[in-house]
Protein backbone atom coordinates (compact mmCIF):
# COMPACT_ATOMS: atom_id res chain seq x y z
CA UNK A 1 0.00 0.00 0.00
CA UNK A 2 0.97 3.56 -0.49
CA UNK A 3 1.79 5.63 2.46
CA UNK A 4 1.16 9.35 -0.03
CA UNK A 5 -2.70 8.13 1.22
CA UNK A 6 -2.33 9.05 4.44
CA UNK A 7 -2.77 12.56 4.07
CA UNK A 8 -6.17 11.88 2.26
CA UNK A 9 -7.22 9.58 4.90
CA UNK A 10 -6.64 12.02 7.28
CA UNK A 11 -9.32 14.18 5.32
CA UNK A 12 -11.53 11.85 5.28
CA UNK A 13 -10.82 11.06 9.33
CA UNK A 14 -12.28 14.63 9.63
CA UNK A 15 -15.07 14.73 7.69
CA UNK A 16 -15.92 11.17 8.66
CA UNK A 17 -15.43 12.34 12.72
CA UNK A 18 -17.51 15.27 12.27
CA UNK A 19 -20.51 13.34 10.66
CA UNK A 20 -20.74 11.19 13.25
CA UNK A 21 -19.40 12.41 16.42
CA UNK A 22 -20.49 16.31 16.26
CA UNK A 23 -23.61 15.59 17.55
CA UNK A 24 -22.40 15.69 21.57
CA UNK A 25 -24.54 12.56 22.32
CA UNK A 26 -23.45 10.16 24.44
CA UNK A 27 -21.86 7.40 22.11
CA UNK A 28 -18.47 8.45 22.71
CA UNK A 29 -17.05 4.81 23.39
CA UNK A 30 -15.85 4.76 19.46
CA UNK A 31 -12.69 2.48 19.84
CA UNK A 32 -11.23 2.52 16.31
CA UNK A 33 -11.18 6.43 14.62
CA UNK A 34 -11.25 6.39 11.17
CA UNK A 35 -7.56 7.07 9.77
CA UNK A 36 -5.96 5.46 12.29
CA UNK A 37 -4.01 2.02 12.15
CA UNK A 38 -6.29 -1.22 12.18
CA UNK A 39 -5.48 -3.16 15.13
CA UNK A 40 -3.18 -5.95 14.23
CA UNK A 41 -4.50 -9.43 15.21
CA UNK A 42 -3.30 -12.70 14.32
CA UNK A 43 -6.81 -15.47 13.66
CA UNK A 44 -7.01 -19.16 12.89
CA UNK A 45 -9.76 -20.02 9.69
CA UNK A 46 -12.29 -22.47 9.96
CA UNK A 47 -9.53 -24.24 8.00
CA UNK A 48 -6.70 -24.13 10.35
CA UNK A 49 -4.77 -21.68 8.26
CA UNK A 50 -3.37 -18.89 10.39
CA UNK A 51 -4.05 -15.25 9.14
CA UNK A 52 -2.78 -12.17 10.43
CA UNK A 53 -3.61 -8.55 9.47
CA UNK A 54 -0.67 -7.23 9.14
CA UNK A 55 -0.12 -9.80 6.41
CA UNK A 56 -3.64 -9.46 4.58
CA UNK A 57 -2.75 -4.87 4.46
CA UNK A 58 0.88 -6.36 2.79
CA UNK A 59 -0.75 -8.29 0.32
CA UNK A 60 -3.95 -6.44 -0.34
CA UNK A 61 -4.63 -2.63 -1.24
CA UNK A 62 -7.97 -3.07 0.67
CA UNK A 63 -8.98 -5.68 3.56
CA UNK A 64 -12.48 -5.95 4.48
CA UNK A 65 -13.59 -6.95 7.45
CA UNK A 66 -17.03 -8.26 7.73
CA UNK A 67 -17.69 -9.48 11.41
CA UNK A 68 -20.91 -11.63 11.84
CA UNK A 69 -22.43 -14.32 14.38
CA UNK A 70 -24.00 -18.18 13.44
CA UNK A 71 -26.86 -16.08 15.67
CA UNK A 72 -27.48 -13.52 13.27
CA UNK A 73 -30.01 -14.18 10.96
CA UNK A 74 -29.06 -11.08 8.63
CA UNK A 75 -25.57 -11.48 8.50
CA UNK A 76 -26.34 -15.59 7.20
CA UNK A 77 -28.37 -13.86 4.62
CA UNK A 78 -25.51 -11.71 3.47
CA UNK A 79 -23.07 -14.88 2.91
CA UNK A 80 -24.30 -14.93 -0.63
CA UNK A 81 -23.10 -11.06 -0.91
CA UNK A 82 -20.12 -11.58 0.95
CA UNK A 83 -18.99 -14.17 -1.44
CA UNK A 84 -20.07 -11.97 -4.47
CA UNK A 85 -17.50 -9.36 -3.39
CA UNK A 86 -14.82 -11.89 -2.32
CA UNK A 87 -15.28 -13.39 -5.75
CA UNK A 88 -15.28 -9.91 -7.72
CA UNK A 89 -12.24 -8.62 -6.21
CA UNK A 90 -10.15 -11.00 -4.88
CA UNK A 91 -7.95 -11.11 -8.15
CA UNK A 92 -7.52 -6.99 -7.92
CA UNK A 93 -5.91 -6.80 -4.41
CA UNK A 94 -9.10 -6.98 -1.99
CA UNK A 95 -9.15 -9.55 0.90
CA UNK A 96 -12.32 -9.95 2.57
CA UNK A 97 -12.40 -11.52 5.94
CA UNK A 98 -15.27 -12.67 7.84
CA UNK A 99 -14.89 -12.71 11.15
CA UNK A 100 -16.75 -15.17 13.17
CA UNK A 101 -17.27 -13.76 16.39
CA UNK A 102 -17.93 -15.88 19.54
CA UNK A 103 -19.40 -18.83 18.34
CA UNK A 104 -17.94 -22.72 19.00
CA UNK A 105 -15.83 -23.39 16.31
CA UNK A 106 -17.39 -26.52 14.95
CA UNK A 107 -20.61 -24.84 14.79
CA UNK A 108 -19.34 -22.42 12.59
CA UNK A 109 -17.29 -25.31 10.71
CA UNK A 110 -20.48 -27.02 9.82
CA UNK A 111 -21.86 -23.75 8.94
CA UNK A 112 -19.16 -22.65 6.46
CA UNK A 113 -19.71 -26.68 4.83
CA UNK A 114 -23.07 -26.14 4.57
CA UNK A 115 -23.50 -22.55 2.71
CA UNK A 116 -19.93 -23.40 1.04
CA UNK A 117 -18.39 -20.38 1.12
CA UNK A 118 -14.84 -19.69 -0.13
CA UNK A 119 -13.91 -16.81 1.25
CA UNK A 120 -11.34 -17.25 4.66
CA UNK A 121 -13.69 -16.98 7.82
CA UNK A 122 -11.38 -16.41 11.07
CA UNK A 123 -12.42 -17.55 14.49
CA UNK A 124 -12.99 -14.82 17.36
CA UNK A 125 -13.66 -16.92 19.88
CA UNK A 126 -12.97 -15.19 22.43
CA UNK A 127 -14.18 -11.76 20.54
CA UNK A 128 -11.33 -9.74 21.11
CA UNK A 129 -10.95 -8.47 17.87
CA UNK A 130 -14.49 -7.73 18.30
CA UNK A 131 -13.64 -5.64 21.41
CA UNK A 132 -10.88 -4.29 19.99
CA UNK A 133 -12.70 -2.83 16.84
CA UNK A 134 -15.68 -1.78 18.45
CA UNK A 135 -18.32 -3.90 17.49
CA UNK A 136 -21.72 -3.14 18.69
CA UNK A 137 -23.48 -5.14 16.59
CA UNK A 138 -23.74 -7.66 13.51
CA UNK A 139 -23.20 -7.51 10.75
CA UNK A 140 -20.42 -5.08 11.20
CA UNK A 141 -18.30 -3.97 8.05
CA UNK A 142 -14.99 -2.01 8.67
CA UNK A 143 -12.82 -1.15 5.95
CA UNK A 144 -9.17 -0.53 5.94
CA UNK A 145 -6.98 0.56 3.03
CA UNK A 146 -4.12 3.34 3.08
CA UNK A 147 -1.21 1.66 5.60
CA UNK A 148 -3.44 -0.64 7.20
CA UNK A 149 -5.52 2.04 8.34
CA UNK A 150 -8.97 2.07 9.20
CA UNK A 151 -11.51 3.98 6.39
CA UNK A 152 -14.66 3.12 7.59
CA UNK A 153 -16.53 1.15 10.17
CA UNK A 154 -20.02 0.24 11.29
CA UNK A 155 -22.98 -1.79 11.67
CA UNK A 156 -24.51 -2.66 8.05
CA UNK A 157 -25.01 -5.17 5.50
CA UNK A 158 -22.16 -6.12 2.39
CA UNK A 159 -24.24 -3.61 0.00
CA UNK A 160 -23.32 -2.23 -3.54
CA UNK A 161 -22.40 0.53 -1.64
CA UNK A 162 -19.36 -1.04 0.11
CA UNK A 163 -18.54 -2.28 -3.47
CA UNK A 164 -18.63 0.78 -4.68
CA UNK A 165 -16.46 2.15 -1.64
CA UNK A 166 -13.61 -0.41 -2.60
CA UNK A 167 -13.69 -0.22 -6.10
CA UNK A 168 -13.05 3.76 -5.29
CA UNK A 169 -10.26 2.79 -3.00
CA UNK A 170 -8.77 0.31 -5.73
CA UNK A 171 -8.99 3.29 -8.01
CA UNK A 172 -7.04 5.81 -5.84
CA UNK A 173 -4.47 3.27 -4.82
CA UNK B 1 -43.84 30.73 3.21
CA UNK B 2 -45.56 28.93 0.13
CA UNK B 3 -43.13 29.80 -2.06
CA UNK B 4 -40.28 28.23 0.78
CA UNK B 5 -42.34 24.86 0.76
CA UNK B 6 -42.08 25.05 -2.99
CA UNK B 7 -38.67 25.36 -3.10
CA UNK B 8 -37.96 22.30 -0.69
CA UNK B 9 -40.33 20.39 -1.80
CA UNK B 10 -38.36 20.57 -4.95
CA UNK B 11 -35.31 20.38 -3.83
CA UNK B 12 -36.42 17.26 -2.61
CA UNK B 13 -37.85 15.68 -5.48
CA UNK B 14 -34.57 16.55 -7.21
CA UNK B 15 -32.67 15.09 -4.48
CA UNK B 16 -34.70 11.61 -4.98
CA UNK B 17 -33.20 10.70 -8.33
CA UNK B 18 -29.62 12.26 -8.28
CA UNK B 19 -28.87 11.25 -4.38
CA UNK B 20 -28.20 13.61 -2.22
CA UNK B 21 -26.30 11.46 0.62
CA UNK B 22 -23.01 12.52 -0.57
CA UNK B 23 -21.96 9.06 -0.92
CA UNK B 24 -22.62 8.49 -4.71
CA UNK B 25 -19.31 8.18 -7.08
CA UNK B 26 -18.43 11.43 -8.76
CA UNK B 27 -19.85 12.05 -12.06
CA UNK B 28 -16.47 10.53 -13.64
CA UNK B 29 -16.27 7.66 -11.90
CA UNK B 30 -17.65 4.32 -13.38
CA UNK B 31 -19.46 2.68 -10.69
CA UNK B 32 -19.43 -1.13 -10.62
CA UNK B 33 -21.85 -3.09 -11.62
CA UNK B 34 -24.23 -4.57 -8.56
CA UNK B 35 -23.28 -7.09 -6.79
CA UNK B 36 -25.17 -10.50 -7.78
CA UNK B 37 -25.41 -12.91 -4.23
CA UNK B 38 -23.17 -16.29 -5.08
CA UNK B 39 -25.87 -18.77 -6.20
CA UNK B 40 -23.92 -21.75 -4.38
CA UNK B 41 -24.42 -19.79 -1.64
CA UNK B 42 -27.82 -18.73 -2.24
CA UNK B 43 -28.76 -22.45 -2.19
CA UNK B 44 -26.17 -23.05 0.83
CA UNK B 45 -28.14 -20.53 3.29
CA UNK B 46 -31.83 -21.92 1.92
CA UNK B 47 -30.50 -25.28 3.89
CA UNK B 48 -29.84 -23.33 7.18
CA UNK B 49 -33.13 -21.98 7.05
CA UNK B 50 -34.93 -24.02 9.05
CA UNK B 51 -32.20 -24.47 11.69
CA UNK B 52 -32.28 -20.63 12.15
CA UNK B 53 -36.03 -20.91 12.46
CA UNK B 54 -35.78 -23.39 15.08
CA UNK B 55 -33.24 -21.75 17.13
CA UNK B 56 -35.19 -18.13 17.53
CA UNK B 57 -36.25 -19.08 20.76
CA UNK B 58 -33.04 -19.17 22.53
CA UNK B 59 -33.15 -15.71 21.01
CA UNK B 60 -35.52 -13.46 22.95
CA UNK B 61 -36.60 -10.97 25.13
CA UNK B 62 -39.60 -10.97 26.85
CA UNK B 63 -41.08 -7.70 28.86
CA UNK B 64 -44.27 -8.21 30.86
CA UNK B 65 -45.73 -4.75 32.01
CA UNK B 66 -48.25 -4.29 34.37
CA UNK B 67 -52.04 -3.91 33.39
CA UNK B 68 -52.19 -0.26 33.80
CA UNK B 69 -48.55 0.41 32.01
CA UNK B 70 -48.07 0.93 28.35
CA UNK B 71 -44.74 1.59 26.42
CA UNK B 72 -43.97 3.80 23.20
CA UNK B 73 -40.73 3.81 21.43
CA UNK B 74 -38.96 2.19 18.62
CA UNK B 75 -37.98 -1.37 17.71
CA UNK B 76 -34.55 -1.40 16.05
CA UNK B 77 -33.42 -4.35 14.56
CA UNK B 78 -29.72 -5.11 14.26
CA UNK B 79 -28.75 -4.49 10.70
CA UNK B 80 -30.56 -0.82 10.77
CA UNK B 81 -33.40 -2.47 7.97
CA UNK B 82 -36.36 -2.39 10.27
CA UNK B 83 -37.25 0.20 12.53
CA UNK B 84 -40.99 0.85 13.29
CA UNK B 85 -42.92 2.24 15.99
CA UNK B 86 -44.54 0.44 18.55
CA UNK B 87 -47.41 2.03 20.95
CA UNK B 88 -49.26 -0.85 22.61
CA UNK B 89 -51.25 -1.10 25.74
CA UNK B 90 -53.60 -3.69 27.46
CA UNK B 91 -55.52 -5.81 24.87
CA UNK B 92 -53.71 -4.82 21.79
CA UNK B 93 -51.01 -6.69 19.27
CA UNK B 94 -48.38 -5.85 17.93
CA UNK B 95 -46.21 -8.03 15.22
CA UNK B 96 -43.53 -7.07 13.34
CA UNK B 97 -41.47 -9.39 11.27
CA UNK B 98 -37.85 -9.84 10.11
CA UNK B 99 -35.10 -9.76 10.71
CA UNK B 100 -36.76 -9.30 14.10
CA UNK B 101 -40.53 -10.26 15.54
CA UNK B 102 -42.37 -8.53 18.27
CA UNK B 103 -44.99 -10.01 19.79
CA UNK B 104 -48.08 -8.48 22.13
CA UNK B 105 -50.04 -10.79 23.94
CA UNK B 106 -51.77 -9.14 27.32
CA UNK B 107 -49.89 -7.65 29.12
CA UNK B 108 -46.71 -9.53 27.49
CA UNK B 109 -44.42 -8.56 25.19
CA UNK B 110 -42.12 -10.65 23.40
CA UNK B 111 -39.05 -9.70 20.88
CA UNK B 112 -37.17 -12.25 18.95
CA UNK B 113 -34.49 -10.65 17.44
CA UNK B 114 -30.94 -11.53 17.15
CA UNK B 115 -30.01 -8.39 17.78
CA UNK B 116 -32.56 -6.07 19.66
CA UNK B 117 -32.36 -2.37 20.31
CA UNK B 118 -35.79 -1.03 22.40
CA UNK B 119 -35.88 2.61 22.70
CA UNK B 120 -38.68 4.46 24.09
CA UNK B 121 -40.29 5.12 28.16
CA UNK B 122 -41.30 2.27 29.63
CA UNK B 123 -43.18 2.57 32.78
CA UNK B 124 -43.52 -0.28 35.37
CA UNK B 125 -41.55 -3.33 34.93
CA UNK B 126 -37.62 -4.55 36.36
CA UNK B 127 -34.53 -4.72 34.88
CA UNK B 128 -31.92 -6.95 36.33
CA UNK B 129 -28.53 -6.05 35.69
CA UNK B 130 -25.62 -8.14 37.53
CA UNK B 131 -27.53 -9.70 39.47
CA UNK B 132 -29.31 -6.97 40.95
CA UNK B 133 -33.01 -5.76 40.32
CA UNK B 134 -33.91 -2.10 39.59
CA UNK B 135 -37.74 -0.80 38.74
CA UNK B 136 -37.74 0.83 35.53
CA UNK B 137 -39.21 4.84 36.24
CA UNK B 138 -40.63 6.43 33.61
CA UNK B 139 -37.77 8.15 32.03
CA UNK B 140 -36.47 7.13 28.84
CA UNK B 141 -34.59 4.18 28.65
CA UNK B 142 -32.50 2.39 25.82
CA UNK B 143 -31.74 -1.43 26.36
CA UNK B 144 -29.54 -2.98 23.44
CA UNK B 145 -27.83 -6.16 23.03
CA UNK B 146 -28.20 -9.33 22.25
CA UNK B 147 -31.16 -11.14 23.09
CA UNK B 148 -29.26 -13.64 25.75
CA UNK B 149 -28.72 -10.16 27.70
CA UNK B 150 -25.23 -9.35 27.33
CA UNK B 151 -25.54 -5.63 26.17
CA UNK B 152 -25.80 -1.90 27.12
CA UNK B 153 -28.21 -0.36 28.92
CA UNK B 154 -28.45 3.39 29.26
CA UNK B 155 -31.10 5.37 31.22
CA UNK B 156 -32.94 6.48 34.64
CA UNK B 157 -33.79 3.51 36.74
CA UNK B 158 -35.05 3.30 40.40
CA UNK B 159 -33.39 0.69 42.49
CA UNK B 160 -35.67 -1.98 44.01
CA UNK B 161 -34.80 -0.30 47.24
CA UNK B 162 -36.27 3.39 46.27
CA UNK B 163 -32.56 4.37 45.57
CA UNK B 164 -32.52 6.57 41.96
CA UNK B 165 -29.87 5.82 40.08
CA UNK B 166 -28.75 7.55 36.58
CA UNK B 167 -26.10 5.61 33.91
CA UNK B 168 -25.25 6.95 30.78
CA UNK B 169 -24.26 3.67 29.43
CA UNK B 170 -23.55 0.70 30.84
CA UNK B 171 -21.88 -2.56 29.52
CA UNK B 172 -22.66 -6.09 30.34
CA UNK B 173 -25.21 -8.73 31.00
CA UNK B 174 -29.21 -7.27 31.52
CA UNK B 175 -32.24 -9.25 32.03
CA UNK B 176 -35.74 -7.66 31.72
CA UNK B 177 -37.96 -9.61 34.05
CA UNK B 178 -41.90 -9.85 34.56
CA UNK B 179 -43.00 -7.12 36.78
CA UNK B 180 -44.26 -8.19 40.93
CA UNK B 181 -47.27 -5.74 40.50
Amino acid sequence: MHSSRRGRLSVWATVAACLLGCGGSAERSVLVEYGTPAKPFVLQTVGGETISLEEACRRSSVVVLSFWTTWCGPCIHELPLVEALHKRYQDQGVSVLAVEVGSDPDLVERLVETTRVTFPVLLDTDQSVAKAYGVKGYPWVVTIAGDCQVVSSGLGAVSDRLARKVARLLAED
Amino acid sequence: MVGRLWASFGLVILCMPLGCSGSSAGAGDSAPAPLIPDENVVAGVAALEERLVSASSDREIVIELPADAAYQGELISGPCTVRAAIDFRGGEKTRLVAPCMAEYRGREVKIVCDTAVLRGTLTGGRVRLFGREYGMQGNEILLEGQATGAGRLAGTVLEAGGAEEEWDVVEGRWEVVADAQ
